[in-house]
C-alpha cells in the first residue's frame, strides 16, 4: 500500500508540473518556445502513464499473493455465498471462486448451490466445455489426490 | 458517445414498439395489403396467466386487437360459444390458413387425458390431440409463456402430468415468447410483426430478438451498483440484488425498460430480485428465488 501512496504523490506532482507548463505555454510569445512547452507536457503525460503501469503491477502482485489453501468439505460448506460470504465450488479437487460470476447470483447456478463439491453436476451439464479456465482458483480440496 | 446514443434510441422506442407494429399491421389490413389472420389460441396445461396478461394490454388494448388485427376463432378461455359448437369452429378453422397460439405446456400422461379441452361427438378431445391436430397445419406456431416455450412450471420436477413444451410435441419451428406470464406487448408485437412481415428474427432458443435481445442485467437501473460491488445484504435494500440470487444476468427480456402492468413497475423496481421467469430453466433451475 505504501508504494501505491508514493505513486499517488508522484502523480500529483506531475499534474502540478503540467499545470505550470500549460500556463508557461500560454504566456510564451515565440512559437518555438510554445512548441517546446507542448513537448514538455506530452513528456509529463508519458511519465504519468509509466507511473500508472507501476501501480497496476503492484496491484496484480498483491492479487497473486492470495494464498492457495486446502479446504475440507466442512470448511468449503462455509463458503456458500449466503450472508455476504464468498461462494466457492470444488470441481475435480480444485476449489474455484464463483462469488462474482454473473450466472452464480447468490451462490446458486441453475439449481446448483455453492459451498460443495459439484464435480458430478459440472460433468453432467458442461461436459467437454471449458467453463473453468476463467474462474479464479482459491485452493484445493483436502483428500483429493491432486 | 455515438454508440450509447444509438442504444438509447433503441431502448426508448422499444416501449412504443408494439403499438407501432400493431398500428402498421392494422393499416395494412385496412388497405387490403394483408389479410386479417385467423388465430387459434389453445390453452393447455397452464394457469390462464397469459390470457389474463393479454387482457391487460393497454395500447392497443384487447378489444381493439380483436376487432382490427386478428380473428380470434378459438380460445377455450375467452370465446363465448361452448361445447360442440365451439369445437366445430376449431375444426373449420384448421382447414384454412391460421396462426396457432399455445399457452401452457402440454400434458402427455395417459395420452393427454390430464387436460381435456373439449368434448366432441361423445369423445374427449385432449389438449395434446388439439395441438397435434392443428400444429403442423398452422402457418406459425407461437408458444406463449414459459410453460408452452420450455415446459416451465407445468414441467417442473417431478412433473406428474408429464408435460412437454410445444416444440417438443410438434417438432417444428415454434416462436417462443417465454415469461411467466408473457408480456402483452410481446404477444401483440409478435403477432403484428408476423402479419406485416411474414417472419420474425429469432435467437437460438426461438425467441424474437426484438423483445429478447438483451439480458435484464444489461439494462438494469441497478447495474452501476453491480459494477461497483455495492450489494444489498437483505431484501428491501435499494442496491444490486446479485448476492440475494438475482437471475437478471441469465434472463433475456426487456423488462427494465418495458416494465409491467401498463408500465407501472417491475420486480427489481419493487426491490425483489429477478427470479428468471422467462428463462428456459425456470422454475427448478432458477431456485432458490431468494438466497439469504
Ligand atoms: C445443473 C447443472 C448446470 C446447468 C444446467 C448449467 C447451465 C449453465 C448455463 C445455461 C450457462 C450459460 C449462462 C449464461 O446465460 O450466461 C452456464 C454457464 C456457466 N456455468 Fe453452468 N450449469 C450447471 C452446472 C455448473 C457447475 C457445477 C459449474 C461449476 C463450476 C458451472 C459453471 C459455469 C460457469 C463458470 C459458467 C460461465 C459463466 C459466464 O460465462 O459468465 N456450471 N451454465
Ligand atoms: S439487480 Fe440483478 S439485474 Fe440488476 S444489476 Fe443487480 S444482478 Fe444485475
Amino acid at each position: 500500500m505504501e508504494d501505491i501512496n508514493k505513486i499517488k504523490e508522484d502523480l500529483e506532482r506531475i499534474l502540478e508540473r503540467i499545470r505550470e507548463l500549460y500556463s508557461m505555454e500560454f504566456l510564451a510569445l515565440c512559437p518555438i518556445e510554445k512548441e517546446y512547452y507542448k513537448n514538455m507536457i506530452i513528456d509529463s503525460i508519458d511519465g504519468a502513464c509509466l507511473k500508472l503501469e507501476e501501480a497496476l503491477k503492484i496491484l496484480r502482485q498483491n492479487e497473486e499473493k492470495r494464498e492457495l489453501r486446502e479446504f475440507t468439505l466442512d470448511e468449503l460448506a462455509n463458503f456458500d455465498g449466503t450472508n455476504g460470504k464468498p461462494a466457492y465450488v470444488a470441481v475435480n479437487g480444485i476449489v474455484y471462486d464463483v462469488t462474482l460470476i454473473a450466472s452464480w447470483g447468490g451462490g446458486s447456478h441453475f439449481g446448483v448451490l455453492a459451498g460443495r463439491d459439484v464435480t458430478d453436476e459440472y460433468n453432467k451439464c458442461h461436459e467437454g466445455k471449458d467453463k473453468l479456465s476463467k474462474l479464479e482458483v482459491v485452493g484445493t480440496l483436502k483428500g483429493s489426490n491432486l | 458517445m455515438k454508440i450509447s446514443g444509438c442504444v438509447e434510441e433503441i431502448i426508448n422506442s422499444r416501449n412504443l414498439l408494439s403499438s407501432i407494429l400493431a398500428e402498421e399491421a392494422i393499416t395494412q389490413i385496412k388497405r387490403g395489403r394483408v389479410n386479417k389472420p385467423n388465430v387459434i389460441w389453445i390453452e393447455s396445461t397452464g394457469c390462464s396467466g397469459n390470457t389474463i396478461s393479454l387482457l391487460n394490454a393497454n395500447f392497443p388494448d384487447v378489444v381493439y386487437l380483436l376487432n382490427n388485427m386478428i380473428n380470434l376463432k378459438f380460445s377455450n378461455s375467452l370465446m363465448t360459444c361452448e361445447g360442440e359448437e365451439a369445437f366445430e369452429i376449431f375444426l373449420e378453422t384448421i382447414k384454412g390458413e391460421f396462426i396457432l397460439v399455445v399457452e401452457g405446456a402440454i400434458s402427455t400422461r395417459e395420452n393427454g387425458l390430464f387436460n381435456v379441452i373439449a368434448s366432441y361427438k361423445g369423445k374427449k378431445i385432449t389438449a395434446l390431440e388439439a395441438v397435434k391436430l392443428s400444429g403442423n397445419k398452422a402457418k406459425h406456431v407461437i408458444a406463449v409463456g414459459t410453460c408452452a416455450s420450455f415446459g416451465g412450471v407445468s414441467k417442473a420436477n417431478p412433473n406428474p402430468s408429464e408435460s412437454k413444451s410445444a416444440k417438443e410435441i410438434l417438432g417444428r419451428d415454434v416462436i417462443n415468447l417465454p415469461g411467466c406470464p408473457s408480456h402483452p406487448d410481446w404477444i401483440i408485437g409478435t403477432l403484428a410483426y408476423l402479419i406485416t412481415n411474414g417472419a420474425i428474427e429469432l435467437d437460438a432458443e426461438g425467441r424474437p430478438l426484438l423483445f429478447y435481445g438483451f439480458t435484464i442485467h444489461d439494462f438494469c437501473p441497478r447495474r452501476t451498483y453491480f459494477n461497483n460491488r455495492i450489494f444489498a445484504q437483505n431484501v428491501g435494500e435499494p442496491y444490486c440484488m446479485f448476492r440475494l440470487g438475482c437471475r437478471g444476468p441469465v434472463t433475456r427480456t426487456d423488462c427494465p425498460t418495458r416494465k409491467w402492468n401498463s408500465g407501472v413497475n417491475w420486480p427489481i423496481g419493487d426491490n425483489t430480485p429477478c427470479i428468471g421467469c422467462a428463462n428456459a430453466y425456470f422454475p427448478d433451475g432458477m431456485e432458490p428465488f431468494i438466497r439469504l
